[in-house]
């Protein structure tokens, strides 16, 4: 039993075929799913659309698009080495210096992954206190207005205060991040567990158990996925903040960069800055997607879109 | 006291010196009316012996059949586990149901008294023991019965009085099949609420073997007592099959999940849900997923089964096969089922007795005792009784669906 997994009859193969569908062989067999189905090359190809549209449009000098580059000039600028560092044939070098071969770039990315990452965390504390206002009345009757009235709160709104309560140069951006990512999380959390139909609690009671086993039984697995959209969604907004804090109280990180690119009219750098900002964001998001799939194997196994 | 005693068939032979003994550590106890003597699942400390009154106790000892199940004559014994040393807990609920005065004798040293005296001591010891088993016989038949009397339910939303179920009253014996049937909105959910404890009602009492369930500003509390099978499917859709079944012994800590998990496959096993253990409810049909339900529910030796319309969102055929599979499962068990449906040939196929329900107010407009021999198959359905049965029903709903179509009501029964 062990080295055949459940639900292997469900995959493709003939019934009678001697092929044992071991762990390994599923994952493999998914992942090459992934890679040659169709959804994954629609989107390399909707990828691959919008540079060509960008370089036509640029090339063919669009009102807008004429002040901005092309992006294969921008490709160049993100994987030449800067002047001096390998040769000295100018075809072969970056004008503006940030790319994979300088330490700026990654000392940036280090910077602001480091500070998603804090600022997430304490945002996750969003999915205890989301649970307890769904699981008690009065939990939620007694934070919701407040935490109504601070909602909608802009985070850029947040700057002047998380300077003057944190004086360090750190702590006031990822506790903006932290704020917008927080609402989003502990709101979804809530709705997740508003969501959850009343038959259970009502079933769970007759089988006999406590509220605490309710709490966990009921609540928390099944709440879980309004947790992982609020947390999906907490992401993006912690990444947006990020950007707006740095901007105004950053020496380094993405955000500053594409401010400081901006000052110094250099739109390559401005370009390289924002799209390492989208492609970390996409990995992230995909890593989070890859937990939910994992977590929620309930929901996804029935066929569910998540 | 010492006369009282000696009157009393049981002790008639014990010498007097015994008696007198036995005496001088009984209390003599008076409760009013309504007042609990004990409840399920007290540890036993007293022998009770009525003097006057009544209490809802099966008679042991006097008349037997008085046709209510209720011991009212003086000197009729109740609380025998207190004098049997296996039982640890009381596996009824007494209640007073006049103003009563019992005599009360701690078990444990009338045990020590009696084992003093070696003949007729021994003897009554004996019969105690006698006693005790020839109930728990008839005790085990006579689990889960239950009781509506008068019950009643007025939602009050806002001021506008709604009288969902009004002077309602009907038994369901122990081990039987009960099925309400009755258009939508007859008020069948709400009674079934109440039984189950999801719902106050507001007029009346429901009693499951002796002990108030439901009553006006009675706590809600549901319990594995009484479990439901929902209309639409409880079964947790986060959890597997396995986990679903072993929930409920789980959670109440009446076994470890190794024991729960070997038992509940055990029991899968039994009625043919091998294989399907480790998956989720939304990877299997939804017969599968009903009778998976109605495996946990039983997994919980409850009392009483409670189904809310069980096989409504099923097609004909899947409904056909699960009737059966439910026989199948009753057979086996012999639990007190209480089953709310508006599908006519159904309650009769499956119930003991049928309970015709009216539109808004809820009332019971007839009883229906089904004498169909069990075990009962599908050929059933077309036998002569069947359908006498089911045209005495029909000439009751068919009345009642006129009612409710011409009251607005979208289903008819």
């Amino acid at each position: 039993m062990s080295s055949i997994v459940r639900g292997a009859t469900a995959l493709p193969g003939r019934p009678d075929s001697p092929v044992v569908y071991t762990r390994r062989r599923i994952l493999w067999l998914k992942t090459r799913k992934a890679f040659t189905g169709w959804p994954f090359w629609l989107g390399v190809l909707g990828v691959v659309a919008f540079f060509v549209l960008w370089d036509v449009a640029y090339r063919l000098g669009f009102p807008r698009m004429e002040k901005l580059e092309s992006p294969l000039y921008v490709f160049r600028e993100l994987t030449l080495p800067p002047r001096g560092a390998t040769s000295y044939n100018p075809a072969l070098e970056s004008k503006w210096g940030y790319g994979i071969w300088t330490k700026a770039w990654y000392t940036d990315m280090g910077v602001s992954v480091w500070r998603i990452v804090q600022a997430f965390a304490w945002s996750l504390l969003g999915i205890p206190l989301g649970l307890l206002m769904g699981w008690k009345r009065s939990i939620r009757d007694f934070v919701f207005a407040p935490f109504e009235l601070l909602r909608p709160i802009p985070p850029i709104a947040w700057v002047p205060l998380a300077i003057i309560m944190f004086p360090t140069a750190e702590a006031p951006i990822i506790f903006l991040c932290a704020i917008a990512s927080f609402f989003a999380v502990t709101l979804n959390t809530l709705l997740g567990v508003e969501s959850i139909d009343p038959v259970y609690f009502r079933a769970a009671r007759c089988l006999g158990s406590s509220e605490w086993q309710i709490f966990r039984h009921v609540i928390v697995p099944g709440a879980m996925p309004f947790v992982f959209t609020g947390v999906l969604i907490g992401l993006g907004v912690a990444w947006f903040s990020l950007v707006g804090g740095e901007i105004i109280a950053g020496t380094w990180g993405l955000g500053y960069r594409t401010m400081d690119a901006y000052m110094n009219v250099s739109t390559p750098v401005l370009f390289i800055a924002m799209f390492t900002i989208g492609f970390i964001g996409l990995l992230m998001g995909v890593a989070l997607r890859m937990l939910q799939r994992r977590v929620l194997a309930w929901k996804t196994k029935t066929g569910d879109t998540l | 006291m010492k006369n009282f005693l000696r009157g009393v068939a049981i002790f008639k032979d014990l010498g007097d010196d015994t008696l007198a003994r036995v005496a001088a550590i009984a209390e003599d106890r008076r409760f009013p009316r309504g007042a609990t003597v004990y409840r399920t699942g007290d540890p036993p400390d007293f022998l009770y012996v009525l003097r006057e009154g009544a209490v809802s106790h099966p008679p042991l000892v006097g008349a037997r059949d008085a046709g209510e199940g209720v011991a009212r004559h003086p000197g009729e014994l109740f609380g025998l586990a207190a004098v049997v040393e296996t039982m640890k807990r009381r596996v009824f609920t007494v209640e007073c149901l006049e103003d009563s005065r019992v005599c009360a004798i701690p078990g444990a040293r009338l045990l020590e008294i009696l084992k003093l005296e070696p003949g007729t001591g021994y003897a009554v010891m004996q019969r105690f023991a006698g006693l005790m088993a020839e109930a728990e016989g008839r005790v085990a038949a006579r689990s889960g019965g239950l009781s509506i009397r008068d019950a009643g339910k007025i939602y009050d939303p806002e001021g506008i009085h709604v009288v969902a179920v009004e002077n309602c009253s009907f038994d369901v014996p122990p081990g039987g099949i009960c099925v309400v049937v009755g258009p939508s909105g007859c008020g069948k959910t709400t009674l079934l609420n109440a039984v189950a404890g999801f719902d106050h009602l507001t007029s009346g009492e429901i009693r499951l073997d002796g002990g108030v369930i439901a009553a006006p500003g009675k706590d809600l509390r549901p319990g594995p007592d009484r479990i439901v099978v929902f209309q639409h499917g409880a079964l947790f859709p986060w959890k597997t099959v396995l986990d679903n079944v072993t929930y409920g012994p789980v959670v109440q800590r009446k076994m470890s999940r190794r024991d729960a998990e070997a038992h509940a496959l055990t029991l899968m096993g039994k009625v043919g849900l091998s294989g399907i253990e480790r998956q989720y409810p939304g990877e299997i049909s939804s017969g599968m997923r009903r009778r998976v339900e109605i495996v946990r529910a039983l997994i919980n030796d409850p009392k009483i089964l409670l189904l809310d319309e069980p096989f409504r969102a099923l097609d004909a055929l899947t409904k056909s096969v699960m009737h059966e599979y439910l026989l199948e499962l009753y057979d086996l068990s012999h639990k007190t089922i209480f089953f709310i449906t508006h599908d006519l040939e159904e309650a009769i196929f499956l119930g003991d007795v049928v309970v015709v329900m009216t539109t808004r107010p809820g009332r019971v407009k007839k009883l229906i005792t089904v004498d169909l021999p069990r075990p009962r198959s599908y050929r059933i359905l077309s036998s002569k009784r069947f359908l006498e049965l089911k045209q005495e029903a029909i000439e009751g709903v068919h009345e009642e669906a006129l009612k409710a179509f011409e009251a607005g009501e979208r289903e008819l029964a």
